[in-house]
């Protein structure tokens, strides 16, 4: 059973993490016969589309984080378990579009997610509109969770 | 140089999309629909305000600006004096393998009155 920890400490690269305690990845091959593995490719299985936003701080991780969230509990996933999987099975890239993506702290962005193994990309998107003093801001961050497997 | 503009009364926030045909004004439609629809200004009753006088201002984020058909969207606003600016924002999702793009469109709609 995979921690409820995530793997944070993924950081600013895109490499994949693996939440699970275990190193082996038990769901990536499937063994046929006698001799022989089927061979599995990366398929993606669904898209779930978020906004967020931070009304007046101008934070662009609090709206990524946010828009992260309204993704995810837009929907309830078992296309996992249908196909046979667990759900920490399921590879979740995450994209995120923000004004200055470059302030967002991917890790805690990543650590929204409950199962699985996640990688965070932000690039300049979303929307920003200053009061009408100039003294602050409000953003919208847009996420898309894309939710892959492998499968054979 | 003095802001001129009526005082805004409200900046209404939304969202929408078009997951596969990559139409960025169907996309910004829906986000005005998302947008309009999370408030209602009663305001506008309780005060007695004339609708007329309000002032709204729509802008449109999405990855392709220069795609996006203002005259549609100004028409989906119902009341007021109604200008529309795209610019870069959104987000845009590639699936190189199946050759198809899904849109989304950030759109904030500043109200405007002098009360």
């Amino acid at each position: 059973m995979a921690g409820l920890v995530p793997a944070i400490h993924a950081l600013h690269t895109k490499k994949d993490v693996d939440a699970r305690h275990k190193a082996g990845h038990d769901d990536a091959e499937i063994r046929s016969g006698q001799s022989g593995r089927i061979a599995m490719a990366r398929k993606r299985m669904v898209l779930e589309v978020g906004m967020g936003t931070d009304i007046r701080g101008g934070d662009p991780t609090k709206a990524a984080c946010r828009a992260l969230r309204d993704a995810l509990w837009h929907n309830s996933l078992s296309i996992a378990a249908a196909l046979g999987q667990s759900a920490d099975a399921m590879i979740v890239e995450v994209l995120i579009g923000v004004p200055r993506p470059a302030e967002v702290d991917k890790a805690e962005v990543l650590s929204v997610l409950p199962h699985g193994r996640g990688t965070v990309t932000v690039v300049e998107g979303g929307l920003e509109i200053a009061n009408d003093a100039g003294t602050d801001s409000t953003l919208i961050a847009n996420a898309c969770a894309v939710v892959s497997l492998d499968v054979p | 140089m003095p802001d001129r503009r009526k005082p805004r009364v409200i900046l209404e926030l939304g969202s929408g999309n078009d997951l596969h045909g990559a139409d960025y004004t169907k996309a910004a439609l829906r986000a005005v629909e998302d947008a309009l629809h999370h408030s209602s200004l009663t305001f506008v009753r309780s005060l007695n305000v004339d609708r007329e006088r309000l002032d709204v201002e729509v802008t449109v984020g999405v990855q392709r600006p220069e795609q996006v058909e203002v005259d549609k969207v100004k028409a989906a606003l119902p009341v007021g004096n109604v200008s529309v600016t795209a610019v870069k924002g959104g987000l845009d999702i590639e699936d190189p393998e199946s050759n198809d793009r899904a849109v989304i469109a950030s759109v904030a709609i500043a109200v405007r009155i002098a009360l």
